[in-house]
């Protein structure tokens, strides 16, 4: 994991007319780039290699060779907490028949359709979930699975050297949530709140990357705007992530519950609520949310926004020092450093304006202890003798 | 003294103004949770004990047409042709194991203008390995009832003779029909949906 964005690309591939990464001016701190921003350093590419072998456990037949079948599954997430802990979509890393089992399937279908050993599709596609049991190397032993993680521009297809590896923690199968909880181990990763309950119509942005299988050297997330409650296009983003304009996850791109499929195999999807992230997360034990480099992370780019870039280096500075990967924290910080060398600070008008108040204040007082204390040395001096003090005058007559 | 109070609450509020505009210390409790997945990671690992054969040779064949020659007469060296059609169903199993059953298998040809026939009927059972061009095959378990008729005559024997027995055949498998070949004959075999159809 030793890559760095590029200069600049960052920037995701935006399908709106917008840029992510600091452009210069041109980083105009519209809603969706700010939401983007805060997102999408959290938002992971999944690539999820198969191996397995397929197993009539009537006849002991077995399909898939020697070398068995090969499978690769592609799809989105977001780190929900520093820990590592990931959310995505469950039918992505699943091996039953809510996730990859199917798609095994079909390719026993095609070998013994050649074979001349399939009746119709339909009777075979039944008969290989009545019998059949998917393995790995050994008979009985779990399919061979690895799970490749990648932030920021993606290598594809992924590998050990790009990717971190994670292990599943648990997941709800497609029909009946279809979330996931992942976990990578290395290091502290920048986590998004789940909001707990945005209502239809919230503006949101989609941020996802492509299940594209073409090779990359850097793949990128796109960036949708929309509105919650059918009012965005989740296309073919599984594991998409629906963020809301403070960059709060407030959806997952995951298998309709309506069913269907798609040519490609994969399920339908659509816009999971939140309350299926949260069950899951809560099901699992997660402390999730972000921590204190993702607050650093956002008033750093609160700060760049606001044209105060020395503040703003000071945060991504904190940010990188907790997450060396941050992509898009150096980036920005990198350009904070060019645009303040460029154009200064801003004018912070508003601390400017709090000390001067503060000090007209303290000036007030003061005089007006000086003024209360010469009134009442005035008053002192014009006081009249007391009764009881003795009189110094002529003496009395004799 | 109204003035005092504005001060202090202004000067409080510029205080947390500027402790806000530090980043935090970032002391988060980094926790990993044990998996329990049901799958493994693993990489270079095969699978071993996978018997290899074309996936078109396992299943239940039915026999269509086989012609051969044989020597018919224990006295005549003749090699003589004989046809038949039906009577045989051969499953070949994944795990190399194979049988046979015959059910009124008739065979027939013609010497000197002499009809003859071989009637079988019984099973065998035996090992076979498979590629792409050939099938071999060693009987493990023959029992078959063999009548053998030459004009009016007619002969019966018991065949339970294993020891030694097998045979090599070259094979063309494509979908649903199988032709075997060797020295004397040619078997077709068609298949059936009782075993390996999905």
């Amino acid at each position: 994991m030793s890559r760095r964005y590029g200069r600049l690309a960052g920037a995701a591939a935006v399908v709106v007319a917008t840029t992510l990464a600091p452009a210069g001016v041109a980083a105009a701190d519209t809603p969706t780039n700010h939401a983007a921003a805060v997102a999408q350093p959290s938002v992971v590419y999944i690539e999820v290699h198969w191996r397995g072998w397929v197993r009539d456990t009537k006849t002991g037949e077995v399909f898939g060779g020697r070398t068995g079948y090969e499978l690769t599954t592609r799809c989105s997430g977001f780190f929900a907490a520093p820990d590592g802990t990931i959310v995505a979509p469950a039918h992505c890393v699943d091996p039953g028949k809510d996730g990859v089992l199917p798609l095994f399937h079909a390719k026993v279908i095609d070998e013994l359709a050649a074979a001349g050993r399939i009746s119709t599709m339909d009777k075979g596609r039944k008969k290989l979930a009545a019998t059949t049991a998917l393995e790995g190397a050994k008979a009985k032993s779990p399919v061979i699975r690895d799970i490749f993680v990648q932030s920021g521009p993606a290598v594809v297809p992924a590998s050990a050297d790009d990717a971190m590896l994670a292990k599943v923690v648990s997941l709800t199968a497609r029909n009946a949530g279809d979330v996931a909880i992942l976990q990578v181990t290395e290091g502290r990763q920048p986590a998004l709140e789940v909001a707990s309950a945005p209502s239809a119509g919230t503006s949101v942005v989609l941020i996802g990357y492509p299940a594209s299988s073409r090779t990359s050297s850097a793949l990128l997330p796109s960036v949708t705007e929309g509105n919650l409650g059918g009012g965005i296009e989740v296309g073919e983003l599984s594991g998409g992530v629906v963020v809301d304009r403070q960059g709060r996850v407030v959806g997952l791109v995951g298998a309709s519950t309506e069913g269907g499929t798609t040519p490609a195999g994969g399920p339908k999807l659509a816009i999971l609520p939140t309350t299926a992230i949260t069950d899951q997360l809560d099901s699992a034990d997660v402390d999730a949310g972000p921590g204190a480099a993702d607050r650093n992370y956002r008033h750093g780019l609160d700060k760049f926004y606001d044209g105060y870039y020395s503040a703003a280096i000071k945060y991504f500075d904190a940010t990188i020092a907790a997450i060396p990967g941050h992509g898009l924290a150096n980036e920005f910080r990198a350009e904070a450093i060019d645009l303040r060398a460029k154009n200064g600070d801003a004018t912070d008008w508003t601390t400017i304006g709090m000390f001067t108040a503060a000090g007209l204040i303290v000036v007030a007082l003061l005089v007006w202890l000086v003024i209360g204390l010469l009134r009442r040395r005035r008053r002192d001096q014009e006081a009249p003798a007391r009764m009881d003090e003795p009189v110094v005058g002529e003496p009395s007559g004799v | 003294m109204v003035v005092a109070l504005v001060a202090s609450v202004a000067l409080a509020a510029s205080a947390q103004a500027r402790a806000k505009a530090s980043p935090e210390s970032v002391s988060d409790g980094l926790q990993t949770t044990s998996a329990t997945p049901a799958a493994e990671e693993s990489s270079d690992s095969s699978r071993s004990g996978i018997k290899s054969y074309p996936l078109c040779v396992v299943g239940s064949w039915k026999l269509q047409k086989d012609s051969f020659k044989i020597q018919f007469f224990s006295d005549v060296s003749t090699r003589i042709p004989f046809s038949s059609r039906g009577g045989i169903v051969m499953v070949l199993r994944p795990d190399g194991k194979g049988s046979a059953t015959y059910k009124n298998y008739v065979s027939t040809g013609t010497y000197q203008g002499v009809g003859l026939s071989t009637k079988i009927n019984g099973s065998e059972q035996f090992k076979w390995t498979a590629t792409d061009k050939t099938l071999d095959y060693k009987y493990t378990k023959v029992s078959r009832t063999i009548v053998a008729k030459f004009g009016s005559q007619s002969d019966t024997s018991t065949d339970h003779e294993t020891k030694e027995r097998g045979g090599y055949t070259t094979i063309k498998c494509t979908g649903n029909v199988m032709t075997e070949k060797y020295s004397d004959g040619t078997v077709t075999w068609v298949r059936t949906d009782e075993f390996g159809v999905y």
